[in-house]
């Protein structure tokens, strides 16, 4: 990955007039994604804000190219995902809380298969997969069925898929939903260990003392639309409002007056 | 390093297979299921037929016998005859008092009850007719009492063939030497009559273990995927969904071939060595004699029948891609398990040949050149089209293919939220009570009409079917804060539609019966032992009334309360009108368990689904339904009745009829 040049043009994503209209099956529209502007740089975790249902996986889908935006776009890591979505998916480490591994392969062979989706050369994969199995701590189970492991020992296997072909921006969809108090641990020592690698990591969540600890910039999303992007003392200074959740609340009284 | 579409096809099937290979489920299904399929079910058949067959002809039978009423030279030839010993009799002389007619009902029962013990036959001879004749007594219920029954048959008919002889050279002067008998041989080559048993049965059994092997492996791996939530991981690849549904596609084709050639080469198996055959030695040398013809042959008929395997798969994937979980997923397996059923059937009828017409049918030409690739009798201009037809039919089916693993339809319904999410609730659970239901029918209803054919009519529409309406009705209207009236479509009709539907029924009668001439001309199904006709030799003791309202009037009421008032509206909430009315068809087809009117109550079905759709009440389907069904039963009485009245009047009644039917529904 040509990280140097991406870091030069500074933004590692870079949302414009995202939208995405969702058509249910019997006709209506439903809008989930409202015009969406935001930008992230490497070496930041930025987070995505707000309650179920705001539409921060289908941002999250879009950036990742998985849906198609039905307006505007985004450029990540240098490629754009409506005109070059193969790209985008070669410079992005996706993961999200529902994300499940395939239950009768091994640990070591579904980093090799998503390795060799990933084009990686068998040499430098099988070394990569031994400097994973080393980082994450996966030489004890590693070569063991995946239904039989215990729900910490499955995510780390799905951490270092994701970081597979060491991705300049990771994108995590409420990556600490359903973890336990130690796994939920790793998992923030391990967004934490992008940034200081100089990566990006783009996260969304909805659990306030994770987004104030781990983020350096947080962008409040709310039925769609952003409602602040700033870092948590940009927020404060905006809204007036000492903790986050006051400035939640705070954000969405504006962006709705009670009398609507 | 860089990779084709194929090449990263290639990655997926790999890791698919090798998921496949480690489930014991699927070696199962594709493996064993396919290759002990015919050696269990002839074998076991045959082990059963003989073992049985051995300790019957082994145990002796005990006779009594009256026969004073005969000559006494012709009593003692007959005594004589069933005491030979290869016969096992017991014989025991008896009194019982001399009848006036043998059947008459004091003798019967007379009989009946000298039927004691181990006694099981009673013969009486009764010389009050014309002819002296001999009645053999038996409970025809009882094993023994069958095969003594067929026994004494057997030996008496012999004795009489003897007598007549013996008459007619008496009477006419001619030696019984000179009259001539019947020989018929098939002169076959043994490798053709080989094949030709092979492939009637072959074909239909092929496809059905092809599609449960397939849908194991197609259910895995993409409803499996969703639920499993690997999908997500998997699309955000750097690599094209195509490559990916090929992937997957080659996966459940390649368990499709393992599955066919496994059963196709176990049947020749069983066939050529052993169980099957020792029925007709004649069919183990047509395998000995000719094993390279033979295999030749096979090897044709699966090369022709490859395309098939194509769009089996392709139609298991798109299918599995429908659902989000393996259990969704099973339920969209049965109507492809019933259409491939119905597709297959005719090549396992003599009738039937590939004509070029029924080679442009997917399954069904491929099946019949199978069939007759097999017997040696394949002509091959058919097998060209039904190749290249095939080759067609999976190239369209592949088409679809790209959208199996479309992400904005994958992740539509759970980003939309919980309120859609909950209304998919309605029609999944429409459907899937629709197939218990229609399971109850057959199975229970089906068994309770064995035992007693009104009584378990009655039971089964009065009884299963309203509570069944009631239950499906109970569950979809709590769900969806109504009454259960409301939800069984219980509103009050526009008199227009109740017009239109009375209109269209003596018309749709018409057009079932010309369905069913043009079935039995082009495309015949199997005939079934059951269906209308039988009902009626059974019902025959019945007045016209009673089964006007026991087989019109009844189903109309009821079997509408189930199809079009509950599991009709569960579907309508979150189904297109298209897939409620091909759904309705479907169920209602499968509920009256008959491959031979599989199409008309397939039409049935949709249409009443459709009467109802439009008219938003269900009663003008219960007038339709009900009129139909009394006009069959009345052309069942007097077949040339309805015809009596023309063509012109139903047409012009029917067209009438849509008119009214076409009018809009009452409003809310």
């Amino acid at each position: 990955m040509n990280l140097t040049n991406n870091s030069e043009n500074g933004a590692a994503v870079r949302a414009s007039g995202l939208c995405k209209t969702y058509r249910g099956p019997t006709g209506e529209d439903f809008e989930a994604v409202r015009g969406l502007e935001f930008e992230a740089t490497y070496g930041e975790i930025h987070g995505l804000l707000g309650p179920n249902g705001a539409g921060k996986t289908t941002t999250l889908r879009m950036l990742a190219s998985i849906l198609a935006p039905t307006a505007g776009t985004a450029i990540v890591a240098g490629a754009d995902v409506v005109r070059e979505p193969l790209e985008v998916r070669r410079r992005i480490g996706f993961l999200s809380a529902s994300t499940g591994l395939y239950a009768r392969l091994t640990g070591r062979e579904i980093l090799t298969y998503f390795g060799e989706l990933h084009g990686i050369p068998r040499e430098a994969l099988r070394a990569r997969i031994e400097e994973l199995i080393d980082a994450f701590e996966l030489a004890r189970f590693v070569d063991q069925r995946t239904e039989g492991l215990s729900s910490g020992q499955r995510q780390r296997v799905s951490i270092a898929r994701a970081v597979l072909h060491d991705p300049p921006v990771l994108i995590l969809d409420e990556p600490t939903t359903g973890l336990d108090i130690l796994a939920t641990s790793d998992m923030i020592d391990f967004v934490a260990s992008r940034r200081s690698a100089g990566r990006c990591v783009l996260l969304s969540t909805h659990v306030l003392s994770e987004a104030e600890r781990l983020c350096d910039r947080i962008g409040v999303i709310h039925h769609g639309r952003m409602l602040a992007d700033g870092t948590l003392d940009e927020l404060r200074a905006e809204t007036g409002r000492e903790f986050l959740d006051e400035v939640f609340r705070e954000l969405v009284a504006r962006a709705e007056p009670p009398s609507a | 390093m860089k990779r084709s579409l194929l090449g990263f096809a290639r990655l997926v099937t790999r890791s698919e297979v090798r998921t496949l290979v480690r489930d014991r489920r699927a070696f199962f299904l594709a493996v064993l299921l396919p290759m002990l399929a015919f050696p269990l079910g002839m074998g076991g058949m045959e082990w059963l037929e003989s073992s049985s067959a051995a300790s019957l002809s082994e145990s002796d039978v005990v006779a009594a016998y009256d026969l004073s009423a005969l000559p006494d030279a012709l009593a003692a030839s007959i005594v004589a005859e069933l005491g030979a010993d290869e016969l096992r009799l017991t014989l025991e002389p008896i009194e019982l008092p001399h009848p006036s007619a043998a059947d008459d009902a004091a003798t019967r029962s007379a009989a009946r009850a000298t039927l004691t013990g181990e006694r099981r036959l009673v013969l009486l001879a009764d010389a009050t007719a014309e002819r002296p004749r001999v009645v053999l007594y038996f409970d025809g219920a009882e094993t023994l009492g069958n095969e003594g029954a067929r026994r004494v048959g057997a030996a008496l008919t012999s004795l009489i063939d003897a007598a007549r002889a013996v008459e007619i050279t008496a009477r006419v002067g001619v030696d019984p030497a000179a009259a001539f008998a019947l020989d018929v041989r098939d002169v076959a080559p043994p490798e053709n009559s080989f094949g030709h048993r092979l492939g009637k049965l072959l074909p239909l059994v092929l496809v059905l273990m092809m599609i449960s092997a397939g849908s194991f492996a197609a259910l895995g791996a993409f409803a499996g995927e969703r639920e499993e939530g690997t999908i997500e991981t998997l699309l955000v690849q750097p690599v094209p969904a195509l490559a990916l549904a090929l992937g997957k596609l080659l996966t459940v084709l390649a368990t499709v071939v393992v599955a066919a050639v496994g059963n196709a080469l176990s049947f020749a198996a069983v066939t050529a060595f052993g169980m099957g055959a020792s029925a007709d030695a004649a069919l183990s040398s047509g395998w000995s004699a000719s094993t390279g013809i033979w295999v030749g042959r096979l090897a044709l008929a699966l090369v022709a029948f490859a395309p098939t395997a194509v769009l089996l798969s392709a139609a298991l994937s798109l299918v599995s891609a429908r659902a989000r979980s393996f259990r969704e997923g099973q339920h969209y397996i049965l109507p492809l398990v019933l259409i491939g059923t119905l597709l297959a059937a005719p090549a396992t009828q003599d009738r039937v040949s590939l004509s070029y017409l029924l080679a442009l049918l997917p399954v069904t030409g491929p099946t019949l050149a199978l069939r007759d690739t097999l017997a040696g009798s394949i002509a091959v201009g058919p097998l060209v089209v039904a190749v290249l037809s095939s080759l067609a039919w999976s190239f369209a089916a592949l088409r679809g293919l790209a959208a199996t693993l479309d992400a904005e339809r994958l992740f539509r319904t759970r980003a939309t939220g919980a309120e859609l999410g909950a209304r998919g609730v309605q029609s999944r659970t429409a459907i899937g009570f629709g197939i218990l239901s229609v399971a109850m029918i057959l199975l229970v209803g089906g068994r309770l009409q064995s035992m007693d054919l009104i009584g378990g009519l009655v039971v089964t529409l009065w009884g299963l079917v309203p509570l069944l309406a009631w239950l499906s009705a109970r569950g979809t209207a709590r769900r969806a804060g109504e009454g259960v009236r409301e939800t069984l479509g219980l509103r009050r009709p526009r008199g227009l539609h109740l017009v239109g539907a009375l209109c269209i029924a003596p018309a749709l009668a018409m057009l079932v019966a010309a369905l069913l001439r043009w079935q039995t001309a082009h495309f015949p199904m199997p005939t079934d032992a059951g269906g209308l006709v039988e009902l009626q030799r059974q019902l025959e003791a019945l007045p016209v009334w009673a089964l006007v309202l026991l087989v019109g009037i009844s189903p109309g009421i009821t079997e509408e309360l189930l199809f079009r008032g509950a599991l009709l509206s569960g579907m309508r909430r979150d189904l297109s009108p298209v897939k409620v009315v091909l759904w309705q068809a479907l169920l209602f087809a499968a509920a009256h368990g008959s491959v031979h009117r599989a199409l008309p109550t397939a039409l049935l079905g949709a249409l009443f689904a459709l009467v109802t759709l439009r008219t938003r009440s269900l009663f003008p389907a219960v007038v339709l339904h009900a009129v139909y069904n009394s006009i069959v039963v009345l052309e069942l009485q007097d077949a040339a009745w309805l015809t009596s009245y023309g063509h012109a009047g139903p047409v012009g009644l029917g067209v009438l009829g849509v008119v009214c039917l076409g009018a809009r529904a009452r409003a809310d």
